[in-house]
Formats: structure tokens, C-alpha cells, sequence
């Protein structure tokens, strides 16, 4: 049996609950999910993760580590400071650039910041990291959506 | 005007188990009625726009 990666943050539970009366698109958001550690490098796509937690401000999901990522000694703070901190390869530095355009403005996005992940993960392998960034990028959108309408967790 | 060119090869897919879920995904929202179909389309035309989404 595959294994499924848990989420410390809660997402998952917030989306259960605000969608409570639609449970094919929490079936359909969780097996996203699920397939999007499945097809990535992990340790690249919880780089990624904690990063778009940190620029779209939301705490409950960069403050806690995804169970069995290893990221070695590398802190959240050391994924704010990517550019100039010696943890990151350049397959990763790629990925963060790749993943704080595509939050801050995706239409914006340069071949120059494509480049690097396309030579380096090929043309599917781009695609499906593009994939598993949408993923996760919209359940934290979603959630912060939802939390600043009183409609889940305690935020109002 | 500035020429737009494919990033990716166009043929290329990604992850099939992905893709496919993110495929009942669009589905079910599009199934979804609680949103009336004017408000929809403007959020559709709205979004498309701020990805710079042609098509």
C-alpha cells in the first residue's frame, strides 16, 4: 500500500471541514496532494512549500515540517534567505526563484527563470513540478481565504 | 507586442497521476452550483487575465 504524506498544518482539515458538503473535491483536493509528493523530489517541493507559506504570510504551514521530508539542518529562516545562504544547490535555488515569481506574479514569469528547471527536470518534469507548486501554492490560498472570512480555524 | 513561445514541449504531460486528479479537480468545480454562472465567468475572464492565459 502507497503511503500517504501527513499534513501537520491542518490544511487538510480546514478544506474537510469548509467543503464538508462537497466530498468529491475534498477527495479530488487531497489526492492532488497526495499526488504531488508522489511525483516530485521531496525535499524540493517542501523548500518550496515553506517558501510560498512564508510570502503568502501563512504561519500554520511554514512554521511545521512535513513528516518524513528531510531537510536536514536547513531552518525555515534559511529558506527566507535562499539567494545568498550556502544550503542550496542550484537545482534548489531555481525551484525557490521558479515558485516566488509564480506567487507574486505568475504572468510575469521569464524564460530565464524557466530555463534551469526545464534543463535540469526535463520537459514532463517541469510540468509536474509546476503541477505539485499549483497544489500546494492554492491549498494555502484557500485556506488563508477561508480563515479571513470566519469561515474556518480562528483567525477572523 | 511581445511573441509568446512554448516553455515546455507540448506534448509533454507530467506526472499522469497527478495530472488526472487535478483533471477530476477542474471537473468537480465546474460541476459546482453555488456560484451563478455570470459571477463564474467573471472570475474565470478575471483569473485567465492574471495568468497571462491566452487561450
Amino acid at each position: 500500500m502507497e503511503e500517504t504524506v501527513a499534513d501537520p498544518a491542518g490544511t487538510d482539515a480546514i478544506i474537510a471541514e469548509v467543503l464538508g458538503d462537497r466530498p468529491d473535491v475534498v477527495a479530488v483536493l487531497d489526492e492532488a496532494r497526495q499526488a504531488s509528493w508522489a511525483a516530485t523530489d521531496g525535499r524540493r517541493l517542501e523548500l518550496v512549500r515553506v517558501r510560498v507559506a512564508q510570502l503568502l504570510d501563512c504561519e500554520a504551514e511554514w512554521s511545521v515540517a512535513t513528516p518524513g521530508i528531510d531537510l536536514g539542518p536547513v531552518t525555515a529562516h534559511d529558506v527566507a534567505t535562499w539567494p545568498t545562504h550556502p544550503a542550496f544547490d542550484e537545482l534548489d535555488r531555481a525551484a525557490l526563484a521558479f515558485a516566488e515569481q509564480w506567487v507574486v506574479d505568475v504572468a510575469g514569469m521569464t524564460d530565464e527563470l524557466v530555463a534551469p528547471l526545464r534543463d535540469a527536470l526535463g520537459d514532463d518534469g517541469l510540468s509536474t513540478f509546476t503541477n505539485a507548486l499549483m497544489v500546494i501554492e492554492q491549498r494555502m490560498r484557500l485556506r488563508q481565504t477561508w480563515e479571513r472570512l470566519g469561515l474556518a480555524g480562528d483567525r477572523p | 507586442m511581445t511573441t509568446r513561445r512554448p516553455r515546455v514541449d507540448p506534448r509533454a504531460r507530467g506526472d499522469r497521476r497527478l495530472r488526472t486528479a487535478l483533471g477530476a479537480y477542474a471537473a468537480a468545480a465546474v460541476r459546482g452550483d453555488a456560484v451563478d454562472p455570470v459571477t463564474t465567468e467573471v472570475v474565470r475572464l478575471r483569473c485567465a487575465e492574471h495568468h497571462d492565459c491566452h487561450t
